[in-house]
């Protein structure tokens, strides 16, 4: 028993110890973002968002997904980057560090100056995630976050 | 009655929900005044009809906590409310406290990026909510089922619900 | 910082259906007491009201991606509470189970005489003693089922336009309807009621 014991754990500790995370040495991380106006009355679909739509077409109740536009950030460590979302909406990214084999990222979406919603994301080397809900238009605005760890 | 009767009759039920145009109400009311017969019958009227809708408005006794029992696991089962994600909701200003939700995904990283053996199975990338804020509205956080991608839904409040 | 405002139906809706299980409870709180009403004035059984409102939320819940909200939620929900209750009295009525209440049973023996002097000094339930509320469900009871429909739907304040809306009749018809309702139900009730005369 305790023979096994032994192996699992030189089994899970081992790689562990040798194979030191990529992203841990990483200093920029390249953030995607797109801005997609989501629609309840429409079933069209930009193609490069079908993945996307195939996704969330369980989750939430939206049918089209119209790409507004698309950006490419380089964020360094400490380093702010701001995107118009839309005429009243802004969006600024701060890379705060990374932990853990992930970029601490932290975003903010201000409208009219105002900072109406804050997060902070532990994202793993080209993960992503949405955020989601003002209103856009006649359906509502999300934002696909994808961030790419740059050596 | 006359036939004048007979036809404001036809009236009083839609004159007590104030449903008749201005013009037949004050028709009605013309009359009303006039004639004592049909005054009685509007009386009568207003008199059954304020007992029935006040046995109307009893509350039923209902068990409402073993109903939603009932309810509950069947909304679950259904596709409209999906039992595979997680959603929770964040009042605003508050920051969600995120170990338990760390300390699985700090395992499931460390499998997904330093195990070669797995991180060759599975797609790296597992991104986490650390934390999240809005001071105009309600946030939830939910997870895609396949690839457990988190959404952030921000729930703005309207103009309307913004009013003191 | 300010207390949040409670969310809407919309919101809640959309929370739902992106697996909100709180919002979906939260949601039924907010109108179970009402819907529980609606059914309880379309159908007198009390057994059947548990019932009848479960199949009412499970089918709104699981039908919510249908919901377009142009009318509402609670106009929404009321339909659907309304067709619950009469597809059940359908069955009923099929089976020969539907009970018919004398009104002569519930008559002025049990103390069902009811004086009413001053409506204004006297709240609309205050008027309502237990004996004179079971003789006017028996008088509901006889009523037809559109008739009933209508008097429910219009005591939970709904006009006549919107009644005609969830019952997919003209206004004018919902008019008529709780005429002839009221008509009957003042009928059974006139000789109940003391000191109406002028």
């Amino acid at each position: 028993m305790k023979q096994l014991a032994l192996l699992l754990f030189v089994m899970t500790a081992f790689p562990l110890l040798i194979n030191t995370c990529p992203a841990i040495a990483d200093s920029m991380v390249m953030v995607d973002v797109e801005v997609i106006n989501a629609l309840q009355n429409s079933s069209e679909i930009d193609p490069e968002l079908s993945g996307l739509a195939r996704e969330l077409g369980p989750v939430l109740n939206y049918k089209g997904f119209k790409l507004l536009k698309k950006s490419r950030l380089p964020l360094k460590i400490g380093g702010r980057k701001e995107l118009l979302l839309s005429r009243e909406r802004r969006l600024t990214l701060t890379l705060e560090g990374f932990e853990s084999g992930q970029a601490r990222i932290n975003l903010k979406i201000f409208k009219n100056h105002t900072e109406i919603f804050a997060t902070t994301l532990l994202m793993a080397d080209n993960g992503s995630a949405i955020i989601g809900g003002p209103e856009l238009k006649k359906g509502v605005m999300l934002l696909r976050v994808r961030g790419k760890f740059d050596g | 009655m006359t036939s004048i009767c007979e036809d404001i009759a036809y009236k009083l039920s839609a004159y007590l929900d104030n449903e008749l145009g201005e013009a037949e109400k004050n028709r009605v009311e013309a009359h009303l005044e006039n004639c004592p017969s049909c005054r009685g019958s509007f009386r009568e009227l207003k008199k059954s009809s304020d007992l029935v809708s006040a046995r109307l408005s009893v509350q039923p006794s209902v068990d409402f906590d073993k109903a939603w029992q009932h309810i509950e696991p069947e909304i679950r089962r259904r596709p409209a409310i999906r039992r595979y994600l997680r959603a929770f909701i964040v009042k605003p200003g508050f920051w969600i406290p995120a170990s338990a939700a760390a300390t699985v995904g700090a395992a499931a990283l460390f499998f997904a990026l330093c195990l070669p053996v797995y991180k060759s199975q599975r797609p790296v990338s597992l991104s986490h909510v650390e934390s999240v804020s809005s001071k105009s509205g309600s946030v939830m956080v939910l997870h895609t089922a396949k690839t457990s991608q988190p959404i952030i839904w921000i729930m703005e409040k309207s103009p309307k619900e913004k009013r003191p | 910082m300010a207390a949040p405002s409670e969310p809407s139906d919309n919101e809640l809706i959309k929370s739902c259906l992106s697996g909100s299980q709180a919002h979906a409870r939260r949601l039924y709180d907010r109108y179970k007491n009402y819907v529980a009403r609606v059914i309880r004035n379309m159908e007198n059984d009390p057994e059947a009201v548990q019932d009848l409102l479960q199949q009412t939320f499970i089918k709104a819940f699981s039908g919510l991606k249908s919901f377009k909200g142009d009318s509402g939620f609670k106009t929404w929900i009321t339909t659907i509470a309304v067709n619950t209750a009469k597809n059940y009295r359908n069955k009923k009525t099929r089976r020969g189970r539907h009970p018919k209440v004398s009104i002569d049973h519930t008559g002025e023996e049990n103390g069902a005489a009811l004086e009413l002097k001053d409506e204004s000094a006297n709240p609309q339930k205050q008027l309502l003693t237990k004996e004179m509320g079971t003789v006017i469900g028996a008088a509901l009871d006889m009523l037809s089922e559109e008739h009933r429909e209508v008097i429910s739907l219009w005591n939970e304040g709904f006009s006549y336009d919107e009644i005609g809306a969830m019952t997919k009749t003209l206004p004018q018809t919902v008019g008529s309807r709780l005429h002839y309702a009221r008509a009957q139900l003042q009928k059974i009730l006139t000789p109940y009621i003391k000191g109406n005369k002028e």
